[in-house]
C-alpha cells in the first residue's frame, strides 16, 4: 500500500498548518441531497395546503419561505466549506469543520481504534468517501469526515493504518500478535462473549 | 468445614444449597410483583361471589399451596441445572443454567475484568454472596451466581483472577496464581469512618438534594391526587386552591421550612445507606479491594490502571475538616454503564486520599502553570443574570401585579445569583503539570477533575468566528471528557499541539 507523505515543517507551528480542502464536489453532494429533501416538503406543502383549501397568497409565500431559508442555508453550507479541511501530520490527523462554531478535532495516531471508509450512492458517482476514525472515547464521540476524494481517503486510512502499526509494535503490545497465549487461535468459537445455546 | 482451591473448580460446581431457599423467594418476590394485584382482586370477587357460600375458602387455600408447591419445584430444578466450572483447556469461565431452554454463557478468561462479590437483603438473610463477573467486552454476557457460601465465593473469586491473569497477554505480574486476599492483615484495611461519610452528606451537594426531593415530592404529590381522585370529587385545581386559601405566613414558614430540611435527610440516606462503613484496601500494586453498603453489601476489585479519571469534589465546610468526596471513573466499556464504572468515596480523609494518589500515580497530584478565562466569561454571565432577573420582575409587575417592595427581593435574588457567578468564575481554571491534567470548576462546592495526559483519546479545540481571541477545548479519555471555555486560544491551541505529543512519545498505555 502506498504512504503518503508527511511534510514534517508543517509539524508543531499551530498557524502553520495548511488544511487541505475536502473536495468541492461534495458540495454537489449536499446540494442534490438537500434538494431531494427539499422537494419532498415542498410537495408535501403543496399536497396539505390543496386538500385544506389553504389561499394561494399564503400557501406561496410559506413555500417561498421554505425555499429562502433553504438558500440561506446552503449558502451557509458553501461558506464553511472555506474551513472544512483535513490535515495529515506525524502523529496526529487533524480535521476542521463548522462555519459559526469552527471545531479542531486532534486525534493521535497512537489512539485510533479502528478506521472506518463509507460511500453512499451519490458519494459513489462523485467518486467520493467518508472517513470514521474511531479511539476509545467514552460515548459516541469519533471522528467523522465527509467529502474526501475516494483515492484520498484511501490513501489516509492506509497512512493512519501503518500509523498505527508502528506504534502498536513500539508499545510491544500488539493484540493480534499476542504469541504467548497459549489457546489463541485453537477455539474459535470462543472468540466472542456471546453465549451460545443449547445442550452440551 | 470444605477446603476450597482453584482446582476444586475444574468440574462443574453448584451454588451452595440455601441458592434453593434463594431461587424460591426470588422467583416469588417476581410473581407477587407481576400478579399480586391480579390474585388479590379474583380472591376478593370469589370471596364477594354465590359460588364462595358453596365452595368455601378451602379451595383458595388450596390454589395457593399448588402455586407455592410449583415455584419451589422450579427453584429446585433451576439449583439443580444451574451450574458453572472453569475449563482450562478452553482457558474459559463456563456457566450452564436453565430448565426448559438451557443456555451456556462462555467467558474467556483474558476478558475477565472485574469480579464483584456482594450481598442484597436476602442474600444477607440466607447468609450467602453473589458473585458477578464483568468482561471487558459486551455488558451483555456478564456472569452472575446468585448464592455462594462465603468460603466457595472467596475461593472461586481467587482463582478466577488468578486465571484471568495468567491468561491476559502482557499483564503477568507476580501475583498470578496466588490467591489475593487471604495473606492481607485487617490493619492494611482503612475505614473513611461513618463520621465523615455523615458530615459530608449533611453539608454538600444540597443543590442535588433538593432536586431530588422535588422530584420525589412531585411523585407523592401525583399519587396522592389519584387517591384522592376516589374519594372526593374535587379536581386537582380545587384542591390546590383550598389549601392555597388555608395558607396563613406562619404555615408557609413552616411549610418552606420543612421542604428546605428534606434534602439533607434525602443526602443522609442516600449516601450513608449506600455506601455504609465504606472501606478499602490495597491488594497489591496493581487492585484496590473496596467494600461497601448496609442493605446491599458491596465489593469490588478497582484495577489501577483502568483509572481514567479520579473527581475530587470538596466545598468550604469539607475542606475544614479535611475530608472530600473522591471519584474514581473507570473506562466506559459499553454505554449506558456509567453507574457500574464509576466508584465513590464520600468523605475521605486528605490522609487516605494521598496513599491512593501513590498508588494510581506513584505520587501526589501536582498542580502545574495555572491558566484562567478571560474576564469577559464573568462579565457576560453577570449581564445575562442581570437579563434574566430584570425581564423576570418586569412580568411580574406588568402581569402579577407584584407590590414595589417586591423589587428588593428581585435585588437579592441577583446579589445571590451575581455572587454564585463571580465564585465560578474565581474557581474556573486549569492547572498544567507535566503529569496531570487538572480542570477545576464550580461555585460553593469545588470539584477538581484530574486526569494524566497519557489517558487522552483525543481533543477538540473550538473557536467562534467573531472572536477568534477566545477558544474552548474538549479533552476525551476512555471515561468522558473535560471541558473549558472563554480561554486563550493561542495557549489552548499551543497546549493540545504539546499534549499531542506527550500522547504520541509515551510509551504507558491508555488502559
Amino acid at each position: 500500500m502506498e504512504n503518503v507523505q508527511v511534510a514534517l515543517s508543517a509539524m508543531l507551528q499551530a498557524r502553520e498548518i495548511s488544511f487541505e480542502p475536502i473536495s468541492p464536489r461534495y458540495f454537489t453532494v449536499i446540494a442534490i441531497r438537500w434538494l431531494i429533501f427539499l422537494l419532498a416538503v415542498l410537495g408535501g406543502w403543496t399536497l396539505i395546503a390543496c386538500l385544506n383549501e389553504i389561499p394561494l397568497a399564503l400557501g406561496l409565500s410559506i413555500g417561498g419561505g421554505l425555499l429562502l431559508a433553504a438558500g440561506i442555508w446552503l449558502a451557509v453550507m458553501r461558506l464553511s466549506f472555506k474551513y472544512r479541511g483535513i490535515a495529515v501530520r506525524e502523529y496526529d490527523v487533524v480535521f476542521r469543520t463548522g462555519f459559526i462554531n469552527i471545531t479542531e478535532t486532534l486525534v493521535p495516531y497512537n489512539r485510533v481504534q479502528h478506521v472506518r471508509l463509507t460511500r453512499g450512492v451519490l458519494e459513489k458517482m462523485f467518486g467520493l468517501s467518508a472517513l470514521y476514525i474511531y479511539t476509545a472515547a467514552g460515548g459516541n464521540h469519533n471522528l467523522s469526515i465527509a467529502g474526501l476524494k475516494a483515492a484520498d481517503a484511501e490513501k489516509i486510512k492506509s497512512y493512519i493504518m501503518d500509523k498505527i502499526k508502528i506504534a502498536e509494535e513500539a508499545a510491544g503490545n500488539a493484540p493480534d500478535t499476542a504469541g504467548d497465549e497459549p489457546f489463541a487461535g485453537t477455539h474459535n468459537e470462543y472468540s466472542t462473549d456471546d453465549d451460545s445455546h443449547g445442550n452440551p | 468445614m470444605e477446603t476450597h482451591n482453584a482446582a476444586s473448580f475444574l468440574g462443574p460446581n453448584r451454588m451452595s444449597r440455601t441458592g434453593v431457599l434463594l431461587l424460591f423467594v426470588k422467583q416469588l418476590v417476581l410473581y407477587t410483583r407481576a400478579f399480586g394485584l391480579l390474585i388479590l382482586v379474583a380472591v376478593y370477587r370469589y370471596v364477594r361471589s354465590e359460588a364462595f357460600e358453596t365452595y368455601g375458602f378451602g379451595y383458595v387455600l388450596l390454589l395457593i399451596l399448588v402455586f407455592f408447591v410449583l415455584v419451589l419445584v422450579t427453584a429446585f430444578l433451576r439449583y439443580r441445572n444451574f451450574r458453572f466450572y472453569i475449563d482450562r483447556e478452553a482457558a474459559a469461565f463456563i456457566l450452564e443454567k436453565g430448565v426448559f431452554s438451557k443456555e451456556k454463557t462462555i467467558i474467556r478468561l483474558e476478558k475477565i475484568f472485574q469480579i464483584n462479590l456482594q450481598q442484597n437483603v436476602w442474600q444477607q438473610v440466607f447468609d450467602v454472596y453473589e458473585l458477578e463477573v464483568e468482561t471487558a467486552g459486551s455488558a451483555r454476557a456478564e456472569a452472575r451466581i446468585p448464592a455462594l457460601s462465603e468460603p466457595v465465593a472467596n475461593a472461586l473469586k481467587a482463582a478466577l483472577q488468578a486465571y484471568a491473569l495468567q491468561h491476559r497477554p502482557g499483564d503477568n505480574i507476580e501475583a498470578a496464581g496466588i490467591p489475593v486476599g487471604e495473606t492481607l492483615k485487617a490493619e492494611d484495611r482503612r475505614y473513611i469512618g461513618s463520621g465523615n461519610i455523615f458530615y459530608a452528606s449533611l453539608l454538600s451537594h444540597y443543590g442535588n438534594g433538593l432536586q431530588v426531593s422535588l422530584g420525589f415530592l412531585l411523585v407523592l404529590w401525583s399519587q396522592f391526587n389519584d387517591w384522592a381522585q376516589l374519594f372526593s370529587g374535587q379536581t386537582e385545581e380545587e384542591r390546590l386552591m383550598s389549601w392555597w386559601e388555608a395558607l396563613n405566613t406562619e404555615r408557609l414558614l413552616l411549610i418552606a421550612g420543612i421542604l428546605l430540611l428534606i434534602p439533607f435527610v434525602i443526602n443522609t440516606i442516600r449516601f450513608v445507606v449506600k455506601y455504609y462503613n465504606i472501606s478499602y484496601v490495597v491488594l497489591n500494586p496493581k487492585e484496590l479491594g473496596i467494600d461497601y453498603g448496609l442493605f446491599t453489601l458491596q465489593h469490588r476489585i478497582f484495577r489501577v490502571q483502568k483509572l481514567q479519571e479520579l473527581n475530587i469534589v470538596s466545598n468550604w465546610f469539607l475542606r475544614k475538616k479535611g475530608i472530600s468526596f473522591v471519584t474514581l471513573l473507570q473506562s466506559e466499556n459499553t454505554v449506558g454503564r456509567k453507574q457500574k464504572s464509576t466508584t465513590v468515596f464520600p468523605g475521605m480523609p486528605d490522609a487516605q486520599l494521598e496513599e491512593l494518589e501513590r498508588l494510581f500515580y506513584g505520587q501526589r497530584i501536582r498542580q502545574g502553570a495555572v491558566i484562567r478565562p478571560y474576564a469577559n466569561k464573568l462579565v457576560l454571565a453577570l449581564l445575562l443574570r442581570l437579563v434574566a432577573v430584570a425581564s423576570l420582575g418586569w412580568v411580574a409587575t406588568t402581569f402579577f401585579e407584584m407590590p414595589v417592595q417586591g423589587w428588593w427581593l428581585a435585588a437579592g435574588i441577583l446579589l445571590w445569583t451575581w455572587l454564585i457567578a463571580l465564585l465560578r468564575f474565581r474557581n474556573d481554571a486549569f492547572y498544567l503539570h507535566k503529569d496531570f491534567i487538572i480542570r477545576q470548576s464550580g461555585s460553593l462546592r469545588r470539584t477538581r477533575k484530574i486526569i494524566e495526559p497519557h489517558k487522552i483519546q483525543h481533543l477538540e479545540v473550538f473557536r467562534k468566528l467573531w472572536r477568534p481571541k477566545f477558544g474552548s477545548i474538549a479533552i476525551y479519555t476512555a471515561s468522558g471528557v473535560i471541558y473549558g471555555s472563554w480561554y486563550d486560544y493561542d495557549t489552548l491551541y499551543q497546549w493540545s499541539e504539546g499534549l499531542i505529543n506527550d500522547v504520541n512519545r509515551t510509551s504507558r498505555s491508555w488502559m
